[in-house]
């Protein structure tokens, strides 16, 4: 049986999937927006 | 249970190293068009046969998207049959091994196009309605290198943290419990595991954004290095048996996995030099761990593989921990087992003793 104990685990466990899904995709999408805006100007 | 400080010192030094690494690819192409003055941004392809892929690549393109749609399958499966041939399980494929290697190949197969393809089809249009094939003006290499850093550092980081974070391992655990090594061992992990890969998500989203070309020879390359550094035939033998390619073995130990760096992530001890579950996390590329020191290379297999806390628990606890538990007394899946089994600087003790629980609680 799953126990509030096990969802804490599973909620913290999303929260680093998230995490380390968002920190590259930030880098590299905006970074290649970035890239157009600076030589656009 | 606290991280140890100097490890969390150190995956917090090596997490600002990769946001440099990530950023790479597009700096190369930031100072490629600023140094050819081009603007290729400004008229986007629309149309996959308008990437200008290399001449070999074009060719080998049919190759690769058949590959990617039935191909890969059918190699892990010619690759098991030849292992199962070879009787390189032994007698270690007991009925338990069997139903998890088994559930574990199939199970994510028919249920993980589904939700990848919701977050592909629904949410991603949802939350980015406007990015759609965006980036799709980027170059064949350009957008090569970018999927590939993107895609396989951040397996690098979700499996190290795995490993490194007690309460990430028994996520994890599936994938090393396996006393034995073969092509099986590639998607052999926990359901949860699979669904919340970040790495496939990242992909997915870039594929979204106009890299889909280039994700395609990504993705094949990397299933392709996985699987047979998983595979218990150890292609990279010669490599270092004959000394005129030892300048090869040489490249290819510290750019890629091999069977022997990966089997040595697989071995159930460190103790004797050639294991080392401790490290050797990378899947395509090696290159990860000699960049943060977690690698070690040997040239040399491990004599046996798997968790020495293992207690070969049911299929069902193996696969879907922690939604079902396994009723093995002192588990690491069962309800009141360890966090961390094997390993004993690392035991909750508050799992193992629960008295100690409430005493922490009482003295709070």
């Amino acid at each position: 049986m799953i126990t509030s104990k096990d969802i804490q685990i599973l909620l913290k466990k999303i929260g680093v999937s998230i995490l380390v899904f968002a920190v590259p995709l930030t880098i590299i999408g905006g970074g290649i927006f970035l890239l157009t805006l600076f030589l656009n100007h | 249970m606290s991280l140890d400080h100097s490890l969390a010192k150190k995956i917090t030094r090596d997490a600002l190293i990769s946001l440099c690494l990530y950023a790479l690819p597009v700096f190369a192409l930031i100072f490629y068009y600023a140094f050819t003055g081009e603007r290729p941004w400004e008229n986007p392809v629309k149309d996959y046969a308008q990437v200008s892929a290399p001449a070999f690549l074009k060719f080998l393109e049919p190759v690769f998207r058949n590959l990617k749609s039935w191909g890969l399958i059918a190699i892990a499966l010619g690759l098991g049959v030849l292992e199962f041939v070879a009787g390189l399980y032994d007698n270690k494929w007991t009925p338990t091994e069997r139903k998890i290697d088994i559930v574990c190949f199939l199970v994510p197969k028919l249920l993980l196009p589904s939700i990848t393809g919701f977050f592909s089809l629904k949410l991603l249009p949802l939350v980015l309605p406007d990015a759609a094939n965006t980036f799709s003006w980027v170059p064949f290499w350009g957008g090569f290198f970018v999927i590939a850093v993107a895609d396989d550092l951040t397996q690098y980081w979700y499996h190290r943290l795995h490993h490194q974070l007690p309460f990430l391992w028994r996520f994890h655990r599936t994938h090393h419990s396996a006393p034995y090594m073969g092509m099986a061992m590639n998607s052999r992990q926990n359901f949860i595991y699979t669904v919340f890969f970040s790495q496939i998500y990242l992909t997915a989203t870039l594929v979204y954004l106009g890299l889909g070309y280039q994700a395609l020879f990504v993705t094949v390359l990397k299933s392709l290095i996985t699987l047979s550094a998983h595979s218990s035939i150890p292609w990279d033998k010669p490599f270092y048996k004959y000394r005129i390619l030892h300048p090869i073995a040489w490249v290819l130990e510290r750019l890629i996995s091999t069977p022997a760096t990966h089997h040595a992530h697989h071995a159930d001890t460190a103790d004797d030099g050639i294991g080392y579950y401790k490290g050797n996390f990378g899947n395509m590329f090696f290159l990860w761990d000699v960049i943060f020191k977690t690698g070690i290379i040997t040239r040399q297999y491990p004599t046996s593989y798997g968790i020495k806390f293992y207690k070969e628990e049911e299929w069902y606890a193996q696969f879907l921990w922690p939604i079902f538990k396994s009723k093995k007394e002192g588990s690491e899946l069962s309800a009141n087992g360890p966090e961390v089994g094997d390993d004993p600087a690392l035991v909750d003790e508050t799992q193992l003793k629960p008295e100690l629980a409430t005493a922490k609680l009482t003295t709070a």
